[in-house]
């Protein structure tokens, strides 16, 4: 196996593994990727994968114009990533409903329909028994629901998969088990030292979600970024519950092939622990069972957990590293990652290659928070 | 050049999510941060301790106001004690690795404390603060007495800004400590960093 390559990918998540396979795909630039666990096992894993570029982003800002523009490329992915590896994403594209159980939740929801209008999204308003007519197994306590008929969902685990499988078959190289332990710059490249001895990379692309601000750490840049722990169950029926995803007040339920239903998820912020609570079980199953009591009856799967990589203001680190020219970042996609991956991989791949305008990055430089400290508890900015 | 300390403290006015979140920010420039939360039992500070390291901070970064059991069981660095706390000579003598902090106002307290082991005071509060409406402030003068009559840290507490740091500096204080003007802050990185530009120029 080599040890020298174009680009060096610190991390196998959905973020990683999208950024290889968009390079290979798209440039001629060899590729490593190394990650400490096993391909797509933390927050990756985790997720429900819902497509919500305008379920969970509801202001306008960088992210909302991103997330729509990443949502865009899913259709033509799913068919691309099947025909190169064979792997399903289980891309649905079935819209989404979110619920309102009261009165000034339905206002909420209604501006909320406005909003999106006003930026050329399609959302409407579906009153409670024409709801009941879509979906007959909803309480009929639940007011009515916005529709987004664009937000879909896939299969995260399988979406991973695919980019990593589909990057392999078109040339990049992995190594799993094997942890990113820290840099040796030199003039031109850089030095990956690993648990599995030294690797070279011309560049260098940190990837490692809520870890990645502590190899940032490594190369003096200051980039804040801490776990928002989430739990997450899933139930099996014999016959599917819900067709479209429902998301209600601080719970979502995600249909998924063969009767599953996954049920998420809690937030607990600063948290590094993997354990699943009785109390979060018990939070999720009461809050879903009063938007779809039948929920209850479901058989019991299992229950699991993630952390969420969130930064202060909520928005990724994408882009190049302030004073090493050869180190680049994307991290930090918080509840997003999923939808996000496609266009993050495909702007850092061009990124690398020099291709991409620096403006579009802008609002996630990774420098945005990035004072060093030096050993006086004096301060300066980044010296490049 | 000496090296001052900052600390912010706790409001009691955030969630755990929005302190977390700036602690994030706050990590590389302050010395450590007040967990002050009278209204939280010791649950949901220690809860709140941990969720700060998993921010990146260090021990020596979090101090527990008055609940030294919390400040024990989260492992923090320091502890800060308030006049109906357990006394600083207990504390030491059974807690060695701790830090221990307390807020003295007058010269002849801070003596006392002094020989009672603790390692820094608060002196406060200086100017007019948000916090202290209504009652009058202890000025430069007397703050400069009580840093000359002890020969630990003396950090100066009570409406801080980045302009007044370097009069507390001169009068002696060992460094600052800030509530409202961090949490009130619109730019929270950029106010930490004219404080902590504030405290190199002395």
């Amino acid at each position: 196996m080599s040890k020298d390559y174009d680009v060096v990918i610190a991390g196998g998540g959905i973020i990683g593994c999208a950024i290889a396979y968009y390079l290979r795909k798209l440039t001629d630039y060899t590729v490593l990727v190394i990650e400490k666990g096993r391909i797509g096992s933390e927050a990756s894993s985790a997720a429900a994968g819902m497509l919500g570029a305008q379920a969970e982003l509801n202001e306008a800002g960088p992210l909302y114009t991103m997330a729509r523009e990443s949502r865009i490329l899913f259709p033509e992915l799913s068919r691309e990533l099947k025909e190169i590896c064979g792997i399903d994403i289980e891309f649905i594209d079935k819209g989404l409903f979110k619920t309102a159980g009261d009165e000034s939740e339905v206002l909420k929801l209604k501006r909320l329909i406005d909003f999106h209008n006003n930026n050329g999204q399609p959302a409407h308003w579906v009153a409670g028994p024409e709801l009941l007519k879509m979906e007959p197994r909803l309480s009929d306590r639940v007011a009515g629901a916005m529709f987004l008929p664009k937000d879909g969902q896939v299969n995260p685990v399988q979406l991973t998969r695919a980019f990593a499988e589909s990057a392999s078959r078109l040339g990049a190289v992995f190594l799993d088990f094997t942890e990113v332990a820290g840099f040796d710059f030199s003039q031109s490249g850089i030095d990956v030292q690993t648990s599995a001895g030294m690797y070279y990379g011309e560049k260098v692309v940190l990837a490692s979600g809520v870890w990645t601000g502590k190899l940032a750490v490594q190369s003096g840049l200051h980039m804040p970024m801490f776990p928002v722990k989430g739990e997450c169950l899933s139930l099996t029926f014999l016959e599917p519950v819900i067709t479209s995803t429902v998301i209600a007040d601080e719970c979502y339920l995600v249909p998924k092939r063969g009767g599953r239903l996954v049920v998420g998820a809690t937030m607990e912020t600063g948290s590094y622990d993997r354990k699943v609570r009785a109390k979060g079980v018990l939070e999720l199953l009461s809050k879903a069972s009063a938007v779809l009591p039948g929920i209850l009856h479901g058989e019991w799967e299992k229950a699991w957990t993630g952390f969420r990589p969130q930064t202060p203001d909520g928005l990724p680190y994408m882009g190049k590293h302030p004073c090493h020219k050869d180190l680049y970042i994307a991290a930090g996609h918080f509840r997003n990652g999923i939808l996000l991956s496609p266009l993050t991989g495909r702007w850092m791949a061009e990124l690398l290659e020099g291709k991409l305008q620096e403006e579009t990055l802008r609002e996630f430089a990774p420098d945005r928070f990035a004072y060093e400290k030096n050993e006086r508890m004096s301060f300066h900015e980044v010296d490049c | 050049m000496e090296r001052f300390e900052f600390h912010v403290i706790t409001n009691g006015r955030k969630q755990p999510e929005e302190i977390i979140s700036a602690a994030s920010i706050l990590a590389p420039y302050m010395t450590c941060i007040h967990i002050r939360e009278k209204q939280r039992n010791a649950g949901e500070i220690f809860n709140l301790a941990e969720g700060l390291k998993g921010a990146g901070l260090r021990r020596e970064q979090i101090c527990v106001n008055d609940r030294v059991d919390v400040a024990v069981a989260a492992e923090a660095g320091a502890v800060h004690l308030k006049g109906t706390s357990l006394e600083p000579d207990l504390v030491s003598k059974h807690f060695s690795s701790l830090r221990i902090g307390k807020s003295v106002h007058s010269r002849e307290e801070a003596m006392r404390a002094e020989d009672k082991g603790v390692h820094y005071l608060f002196y406060g509060h200086v100017f007019h603060s948000e916090s202290k409406r209504g009652s009058e402030p202890r000025g430069l003068e007397l703050l400069r007495e009580t840093a000359d009559a002890v020969s630990i840290p003396v950090v100066a507490i009570g409406g801080v800004t980045p302009s007044n740091t370097s009069w507390l500096l001169q009068a002696g204080a060992k460094g600052i400590a800030v509530m409202s003007g961090i949490w009130t802050a619109e730019n929270l990185d950029l106010e930490a960093r004219s404080y902590s530009e504030a405290l190199q120029k002395e």
